[in-house]
């Protein structure tokens, strides 16, 4: 009948040439999403750096702008970096009062193994550049923390450093012994799991199964380069703040003062505790500290150090720097002395471990490394044992500043 | 010929049907990857 529709012979037909031409649109608009993308965040970086976002954390692209700029130092480390404090490096550089920003990269609790597949995953962008990497010596005594591991894993920084060209096979058979540690991870990604368990086999053939999942592994990689290009876009799009200017106010960096404002601001919120902590934290946490006292001998803390699995891990990040030829800073703060030694009553020598090793591994790979050892007894310097205090904060300041101008002694 | 019929309107109509859903997939994929971890670690 002429008024009939004509018939579908073969509806699925009807399907394919729409889905087709639909992918290839999307797959366009994702190419010039990752052409538009690095540009645009090149042009904000003003605030993009300095700004604490999952968006750099998760992804590359944002870490990689930072890496490049000449005015721009990334700085490396954990909760420090997003724990709100006066004078923070990311807030007390963000107007480059001395010529340069800081860009913070980091969560809570993010650990060294994840630090070292940021810095991995940006690759090559390091060649000849500064970048910073604040650790938490506390973080030495504590086990692979599963949950610290899973809420700051990327996969997308995970699948560039396995499938990337940036480090050789031996490195990256390191590396796959560490993350398969954690597999719970790994779940959602069978190639990259496949790669990790070919990259730790001894059996003749691992090479060849690496080698397999490699063009699968470099895919998912273009797609997960192309879904981060996509997350900086929106960011960009949704939150206009992060498109104003932020011009450079330069000033003079008079340490002293800054120093004594700083202890003017923090002091009355420190001073009625005995480990020198924050007092709103030792209130809330006063029990845990007091279980600790009892317990914790100079054996158990010098075995705790010696075994902690992070050395393996900050090992191959200094490795992995030198590899990649970026010039970096191993920032270590001041320990928190008087919880340590006066409140726990432990001998200052056992940390003699942390600092023998720290200075091991950053003289084999060429790393600067600021350990402030002769500020470890110095009050008011940790708002608890992991982050520190705004007095901390300045030195610290000072520390990347002169390291920033090449004169860091 | 209607509206319905004309096999180019039904051929776009496909294709915006398509590329609706494979926005909202790409949308929906770059935040779970990079703005919210699966996991959120709640400590120190």
């Amino acid at each position: 009948m002429s008024g009939d529709p004509p018939r579908l012979t073969n509806p699925s037909v009807h399907h394919l040439g729409p889905a087709l031409v639909s992918l290839v649109l999307s797959v366009v608009g994702l190419v010039g999403a990752a052409g538009i993308a690095p540009r645009w965040a090149r042009a904000h970086l003003d605030a993009l750096g300095p700004a604490n976002l999952p968006q750099k954390n998760l992804g590359v692209l944002l870490q990689r702008e930072a890496a490049l700029a000449p005015a721009i130092i990334p700085l490396y480390g954990s909760s420090e970096l997003v724990r709100p404090s006066e004078f923070r490096a990311s807030e007390f550089f963000a107007q480059r009062p001395d010529g340069f920003a800081v860009s913070p990269v980091g969560g809570r609790g993010t650990p060294l193994l994840v630090t070292l597949q940021e810095i991995g995953a940006v690759g090559t962008a390091f060649a000849g550049r500064k970048v910073i990497v604040i650790l938490s010596p506390s973080e030495f005594l504590r086990a692979d923390a599963r949950s610290q591991y899973a809420g700051n894993y990327s996969r997308l920084q995970s699948e560039i450093v396995i499938f990337g060209s940036q480090f050789d096979l031996a490195f990256k058979r390191r590396v796959a012994q560490r993350l398969l540690r954690f597999p719970e991870v790994l779940d959602a990604d069978p190639v990259l799991r496949f790669a990790l368990h070919r990259l730790v086999d001894t059996a003749p053939l691992w090479r060849a199964g690496y080698y397999l999942a490699l063009p699968f592994g470099r895919l998912q990689t273009q797609v997960g380069r192309w879904l981060d290009a996509v997350s900086v876009l929106e960011l960009l799009a949704r939150q206009p703040s992060y498109r104003q200017a932020v011009p450079a106010v330069s000033q003079p960096l008079e340490w002293g003062s800054l120093a004594d404002s700083a202890m003017r601001v923090y002091r009355p919120r420190a001073a009625h505790n005995p480990a020198g902590f924050e007092d709103a934290h030792w209130k809330q946490f006063q029990p845990n500290y007091r279980t600790q006292r009892g317990r914790t001998t100079d054996s158990i803390f010098r075995s705790d150090l010696q075994g902690s699995p992070l050395w393996t891990d900050l090992g191959l990040l200094l490795e992995g720097l030198k590899d990649l030829g970026a010039e970096p800073l191993v920032l270590s703060p001041p320990l928190p002395g008087q919880y340590y030694f006066s409140y726990l009553g432990l001998s200052p020598s056992v940390w003699q471990v942390y600092y023998r090793r720290l200075r091991a591994l950053t003289s084999a790979t060429g790393a600067r490394l600021a350990t402030f050892e002769a500020n470890n007894l110095d009050p008011f310097l940790s708002r608890d044992p992991f982050h520190p205090s705004p007095v901390c904060w300045v030195l610290l300041d000072r520390t990347i500043d002169e390291f920033s101008h090449d004169i860091l002694h | 010929m209607t509206f319905y019929t004309d096999p180019r309107i039904r051929f776009a109509a496909r294709v915006l049907q398509y590329l609706a859903i494979q926005l909202a997939l790409i949308y929906l994929s770059s935040h779970q990857a990079l703005v919210t971890p699966s996991f959120i670690y709640q400590g120190f």
